[in-house]
């Protein structure tokens, strides 16, 4: 017995302590795990880009893009997030609605805009999908959903044609993601806009809004429909900033946002 | 541990046919690391009624399999939650996969020899699996019956 049982310590020495041993060596540093993610990851976003800019209209317009950069950096600066990281890019649909896609890329429709009373609700959307992006949800919803196989095939554009790309996209545009995601996301979204001196409440008054006016808008209120139980999630954002204090500053005034919308509305 | 007589030819088959057993089925399901042991278990079931040699032999591929189990296992857990997880590749990560291959390759190795020469009517006991079968097997509960060739 006692022979078994110093063999058995033998073993488990052995493995451990080779383990341990191994575990030493820096073999991260020698390959970089996450820039390689962050290739496919671009690929892959280039893929998906490529099928909305070629099946939906672009709006390309100085004046927005300049707009949005505050907006981004605004709420950019009190993450890890570069501001120029982020690629925006807006696409003219009647759609309540803003995504995330691969490597950093966030979608929104004018639409959604359009629907925006306050500067601060879009930066709470834009917040919302950032934090989707931080926390790696695209991606790694993608590939659980669709396979690792058949995204690794999008990117090497060995997919069968274009139907793959098209369920993609119609996934990550119209179908939630997970509810403890979504909590997350909101949660971060919330962190955000206090660290950006811009008050929460406005999210929360999106999500009400859009709540009351659903059976009439719902059709196209495409954000609701992806991010489910929408009066419950205003209270739980009042609930996540019950935590913080907030200084609240003006993201743009009052005038650039009726021009910034108006010059959306005309470009749509 | 020395064998009171030499096996048969037919024990020292079915004895090493255990062992092959493993080998084939480690390597027809690699990816599903329980394969080789349900493979390990139905062959061990089929001669738990058999010799003294037979059952010590299948015993002992049985447990090292049984081992190997939980070990891979947690490789591929591991693995799933980095591919669709949030989980990272880290250097305890990366350590851990060569462990488990330079394991699996040793327990290879050992499972070949021990096919090869239990064929030959050869008595191989490894590392601590012999000796937890020696426990598990005592020799007093022999059942068969030995010819010498």
């Amino acid at each position: 017995m006692g022979k078994l049982f110093s063999q058995l310590a033998g073993l488990l020495f052995l493995f451990f302590g080779m383990w341990f041993l191994l575990s030493q060596i820096p073999f991260t540093s020698y390959y970089n795990f996450k820039e390689l993610g962050k290739r496919n990851e671009q690929a892959l976003a280039d893929v998906m880009l490529n099928y909305i800019k070629l099946n939906s209209e672009t709006i390309e317009e100085p004046y927005l893009d300049s707009v949005f950069v505050v907006f981004k950096n605004r709420i950019c600066d009190s993450t890890s997030f570069a501001s120029n990281d982020l690629q925006l890019h807006l696409l003219n649909s009647s759609d309540v609605n803003a995504f995330a896609l691969p490597a950093s890329n966030m979608v929104i429709l004018s639409g959604l805009i359009d629907f925006c009373e306050t500067p601060e609700e879009l930066a709470g959307i834009m917040a919302h999908e950032l934090a989707h992006i931080e926390h790696n949800h695209v991606t790694s919803r993608m590939i659980k959903e669709l396979g690792f196989t058949v995204v690794m095939a999008m990117i090497s554009g060995n997919s069968s044609g274009g139907q793959t790309v098209k369920e993609a996209v119609k996934m990550v545009s119209s179908s939630a993601f997970d509810r403890s995601q979504e909590v997350e996301a909101d949660e971060t979204a919330v962190k955000i806009l206090v660290n950006s001196g811009i008050d929460p409440q406005h999210l929360a008054n999106f999500f009400e809004r859009l709540a009351e006016r659903e059976p009439s808008f719902a059709k196209n209120l495409t954000w609701v429909s992806t991010h489910p139980d929408t009066k419950e999630r205003a209270a739980s954002v009042m609930e996540f900033t019950k935590n913080y204090s907030i200084t609240v500053r003006e993201v743009i005034s009052e005038q650039q946002w009726s021009n910034f919308k108006e010059m959306v509305r005309k470009a749509s | 541990m020395e064998l009171p007589t030499k096996p048969s030819d037919s024990e020292a088959e079915k004895a090493s046919n255990s062992y092959v057993m493993s080998l084939l089925a480690l390597m027809a399901g690699l990816p599903l690391p329980i394969i080789n042991l349900v493979a390990t278990l139905i062959f061990f079931l089929g001669n738990r009624k058999s010799t003294y040699f037979v059952r010590w032999h299948c015993t002992q591929a049985l447990l090292s399999q049984t081992t190997v189990l939980p070990i891979n296992s947690a490789a591929t857990i591991w693995t799933l939650t980095i591919i669709f997880g949030n989980s990272e590749v880290t250097n305890a990560y990366i350590a851990y996969l060569i462990t488990v291959f330079v394991f699996n390759v040793c327990e290879f190795l050992a499972t070949l020899y021990a096919a090869i020469e239990t064929r030959k009517g050869k008595h191989v006991e490894w590392w601590f699996f012999g000796a937890l079968t020696n426990l598990l097997i005592p020799e007093t509960t022999s059942r068969s019956i030995h010819y010498n060739r």
